[in-house]
């Protein structure tokens, strides 16, 4: 069973049907019981990795928090590094799998099926029991002694496939707390993962053959141009899609998962944009790689010698090393294939350069005055999307040469000149699509101005939520891409 | 209150669009339809032929009245497969115990939804045979026996119970047909025969791979074991049959295990390919395309030999003194003859 | 000390227990795939794969013949070439190939087994097969992944060599 598949919202229906009927004390129990059948009806060949991670996450945080480690944190340390590296190894090996050449490295072995992907969400439950272990060690949460608990924490099945990674003192009290029905959730949840299904079938799937026929021909120029944008969209109903379908589905249990976005394409910086697109991953990163760095002792010891002989510019110095570490780290999180390297060099280069290059903007903006007029907020947006698609098309090519060729045709040949190859999408493609981006954008729009829709509706006429969401749920049903006879594609996040 | 008002009408509305995107099977390919009309006909038939095109197309129950007094029907559909066959007998003994069940032996040949050949043809013949089933715990069997791969892969037997999931793109087809019976089918077959009037001669013979595996298949033989049961169960007699269609080449090694199993069941067993001289079936005349079914003529020619069998040997009664059946069967005749002669 | 190997043992289990979950999903071993793969001059052909480039490649047939399945699901269409015969059948908006078959003994297969081959001949270039007694005839099957390929014999003699995909791409209805 995969999330797209129709016997997911009758799974999660027949749960809740479950969930509200048992005693509070009981409910926790529920949704460990519908994970494990989640996880065995979706991907039970990977069964061991998902344990791998549990046991040996438990046992180690159980040794830190409890006996002798609990005083010592020099005892508590290699419980710590061995859990730690037990976990990145499987996560790595994984990973390592898909690179090109590894499938011919392991043929034959038994390993073999590793080329058919990763295990499922392996990227999101890792990161999520990695930062519990990692917070167990600093002695910031206690660890959790019931291993059936501490289970449903890191595998809570709406979250397996592509996060969010959720920080255990915030998510683990909730998912064994009691929750007594209450309708408005429900409905709010329901309509989160209708708006999530919508995102992801008729928007992203639809788009997804246009991209993919992009990129397959050697596209360059403005055919690579149009790929960019296509991509930005396609990932972003796909990404924000699943996780709408994560956070609705939680919601209707009376769970609250972090978000993961806030209309990340209204960005104006790179700052800003990573401070909205993929927002857990960003708080994990800069939770236990970031400010760890930033404050290591070998970091404190360079920014103190650059301080002392680079002026200004050495003061950033070991802010600059630990961004540094932190993308390298969140490129490899992504994938080992150097593509993902360069991808996450990238966008440190481009958030370094920014700082640097802040007092320039700075006179630039005293001298013209542009920076409060609201076609220069409108212009900001455009060029943030743009340069953030350039960027992100790095994930499309595993080697970074045919990326930068493409990046560079750009500037060789006058756009218009590159023919853009066929798509292969039909006019009603094209029509849905337009629909659909439209719907997404006005909702994006109204979100930023407004708040919370799902509130508004719920303080308005009733008829006039029922009637939006059953179109919802029409629109969903007859055009999104799904069914026998369509290639169907997985979240492409899972992959990560 | 107002909430349940809102569930009442979206599914009405739902139920709607579920009506009106699934596949009315006029046009072109009617065999999609022939399933429904069961259950209009169910109750009063001696004979109840079950198969794939080689009953449906190659067997008449009109000739059978006409010449014999025999009532039928028959409840074919395209590549109908032996677990879909079976459970349609299930089904079929809800509504009337016959006294004779015809299986045709041909579907043995496939012994499991990927052998059937391709997978996408696999999947809209299911649909043609399980859509039109009645909902029961018959056709959730079936369903589930029926399912290939893909199908599996995307929702399973919740896209037979919601059509909708499977049809939901249907929109951008949608004619007036569609519309025009959204509440109501139109029947077109004869008792379940599908009338092909036209003729094109078979002037080669058909090339077919060589027979690659003398043993039918494992899930075969046990459906046929289940059928045999089945039949026991209702004192009604099984008879085998593989009808005169040439193609699909019906192999002489499964002809003898057929024929082998017949004599241990103590079944009918009709093989009417060696017959086809004392049939009289010309195939220059006797197809509609090229050899590979039989056109009313031929399948006219194909129920008068094989409907003497059956009053042979099964000893069927005739009920054309019957008033009431006479006059219902007639009224079929007329229809018959009046699409015939309009080469329909 | 203790603590450190129990708990290194546990990984070490659980790890063994991710390769026995892990072997679980494999399929059936490689052995014989290549068995399938028919050449014909320059051309490899493989049942299951599209048969646009192969027929192009191939060039105009000796003969050809089609026949429409039932309720107008496509066509299925075998061509005959110098020695052997191919099938295609319909798979969604695309034709691939189903079975291939020899019509005579100038074509052989990878290994050279051809028309008038004897048994040991066949069971020296395939080990892997298996025998099928049936009658008069015997067949001998190499599975391999993607398909079979079987031969039949009479008299210790190969008479029919075909290569058929797992799909067969067997006629309708």
């Amino acid at each position: 069973m995969t999330v797209q598949s129709p016997w997911f919202p009758l799974f999660t229906a027949a749960l809740l049907v479950i969930y509200y009927r048992v005693p509070g004390q009981w409910q926790w129990r529920v949704l460990l019981t519908g994970s494990g059948c989640f996880y065995l009806w979706a991907g039970k060949a990977y069964l061991g990795f998902l344990l791998l991670t549990l046991v040996s996450t438990y046992l180690a945080a159980r040794q830190m928090g409890d006996g002798q480690g609990r005083e010592d944190r020099k005892k508590r340390r290699p419980w710590l590094i061995l859990c730690l590296t037990v976990n990145a190894s499987a996560l790595m090996l994984c990973k390592s799998c898909l690179l090109p050449g590894a499938k011919e490295l392991l043929a034959g072995s038994r390993v073999e099926f590793l080329t058919l992907g990763l295990p499922l969400g392996i990227s999101f439950y890792t990161l999520q029991t990695m930062g519990y272990l990692i917070d167990v060690y600093r002695g910031t949460v206690e660890p959790e002694r019931n291993f059936g608990k501490f289970s449903l924490f890191a595998a809570w099945f709406p979250q397996l496939i592509q996060g969010p990674v959720s920080g255990f003192s915030q998510l683990g009290p909730q998912l064994t707390a009691a929750h007594p029905y209450d309708g408005q959730r429900l409905s709010f949840g329901a309509q989160r993962v209708l708006w999530g299904y919508f995102k992801k079938l008729v928007i992203a799937d639809r788009l997804a053959p246009a991209v993919t026929a992009l990129r397959q021909e050697q596209t360059v120029g403005g055919g690579f141009l149009v790929l960019t944008i296509l991509y930005a969209v396609q990932l972003y109903g796909d990404f924000t899609g699943g996780v709408d379908i994560a956070l609705g589905v939680s919601e209707c249990f009376g769970i609250r998962l972090p978000e993961n976005f806030r209309q990340p394409f209204f960005a104006k910086n790179t700052a800003q944009y990573w401070r909205r697109w993929h927002m857990t991953l960003g708080t994990w990163m800069k939770t236990y790689v970031f400010y760890p760095v930033s404050v290591s002792a070998p970091v404190r010891r360079l920014s103190r010698w650059a301080r002392a002989r680079l002026g200004g510019f050495g003061k950033r110095v070991g802010v600059y090393l630990a961004t540094g570490v932190t993308w390298l780290a969140t490129g490899v999180w992504h994938g080992l294939t150097p593509n993902f390297l360069v991808w996450g060099m990238l966008n440190c280069l481009v958030i370094v350069l920014s700082q640097e290059l802040t007092p320039l903007y700075r006179r630039f903006h005293s001298r013209f005055g542009w920076k409060d007029k609201p076609w220069y907020g409108v212009f900001e947006g455009i060029r943030m999307f743009l340069l953030m698609n350039l960027i992100r098309a790095c994930d499309l090519y595993a080697d970074p040469r045919e990326y930068f060729h493409r990046l560079l045709s750009l500037f060789s040949v006058p756009l218009w000149r590159q023919p853009v190859p066929a798509l292969g999408l039909t006019g009603a493609d094209w029509g849905i699509l337009a629909l659909g981006i439209g719907a997404m954008l006005l909702v994006s729009l109204l979100q930023q101005r407004a708040g919370s829709l799902r509130q508004l509706l719920w303080r308005g006429n009733p008829w006039l939520r029922y009637g939006l969401t059953f179109l919802l749920l029409v629109a969903v049903l007859l055009f999104g891409r799904y069914g026998v006879g369509y290639e169907g594609t997985n979240f492409i996040y899972s992959q990560f | 209150m107002k909430k349940w008002c809102a569930f009442l009408c979206g599914g009405l509305i739902l139920g709607l669009l579920q009506g009106l995107l699934a596949p009315k099977y006029t046009g072109l390919t009617q065999e999609g339809g022939l399933i429904r009309e069961y259950y209009q006909n169910a109750g009063g038939n001696d004979v109840i032929f079950i198969g794939d095109c080689e009953v449906y197309e190659n067997f008449s129950p009109i000739t059978l009245w006409q010449e014999y007094g025999i009532t039928s029907y028959i409840r074919g559909s395209p590549q109908q497969t032996i677990w879909q066959s079976y459970y349609l007998m299930e089904e079929t003994f809800r509504y009337e115990t016959p006294k004779v069940m015809v299986f045709n032996v041909l579907s043995m040949k496939y012994d499991s939804p990927e052998s059937t050949g391709s997978q996408s043809r696999r999947e809209a013949y299911n649909r043609m045979t399980l859509d039109g089933m009645r909902w029961s715990s018959c056709k959730w069997k079936a369903v589930n026996a029926s399912l290939t791969r893909e199908e599996r892969r995307w929702g399973g037997a919740l896209t037979y119970l919601f059509p909708l999931l499977r049809y939901h793109d249907r929109w951008s087809e949608l004619t007036a047909e569609d519309v025009r019976y959204l509440f109501h089918f139109q029947p077109v077959s004869h008792c379940g025969y599908l009338m092909r009037t036209g003729v094109e001669p078979m002037t080669e013979a058909l090339i077919s791979a060589p027979m690659t595996d003398a043993e039918l298949g494992q899930t075969s033989w046990e459906y046929l074991d289940k059928m045999v049961r089945l039949c026991r169960e209702h004192g009604t007699q099984l008879v085998l049959v593989k009808s005169p269609g040439l193609y699909p080449v019906w192999w002489w090694e499964w002809d003898r295990q057929v024929t082998e199993y017949a004599r241990e069941q103590e079944l009918l067993y009709v093989n009417m390919l060696p017959a086809q001289e004392e049939i009289g079936i010309d195939w220059m005349t006797d197809t509609y395309d090229g050899g590979l079914h039989l056109n009313v003529s031929g399948a006219e020619k194909a129920s008068a030999w094989f409907g003497k069998i059956l009053q042979e040997q099964c000893g069927l009664p005739d009920h054309r003194r019957e008033e009431t059946v006479s006059a219902l069967w007639e009224a079929r005749c007329r229809a018959y003859e009046a699409a015939k002669a309009e080469g329909r | 000390m203790r603590k450190w190997t129990g708990f290194l043992a546990v990984a070490a289990g659980i790890l063994c227990l991710c390769a026995c979950a892990a072997g679980s999903g494999e399929t059936a071993p490689t052995e014989g795939s290549d068995a399938l793969a028919f050449s014909y001059g320059d051309v490899t052909i493989c049942p299951g794969d599209p048969a646009q480039a192969v027929l192009e490649a191939l060039g105009e047939p000796g003969s050809y013949q089609e026949t429409p399945s039932c309720a107008g699901e496509g066509m299925d269409k075998t061509y005959g070439y110098g020695g052997f015969y191919l099938t295609t059948y319909p798979e969604g908006e695309t034709d691939r190939i189903g079975q291939i078959w020899f019509a005579d003994d100038t074509v052989s297969t990878a290994a050279g087994i051809r028309i008038g081959s004897l048994m040991e001949q066949v069971k020296r270039a395939y080990p892997q097969g298996s025998v099928c007694a049936g009658g008069e005839q015997d067949f001998y099957f190499v599975s391999a992944q993607k398909g079979t390929l079987s031969f039949t014999l009479e008299n210790g003699r190969v008479t029919q060599v075909q290569y058929q995909g797992m799909t067969a791409g067997c006629p309708a209805c």
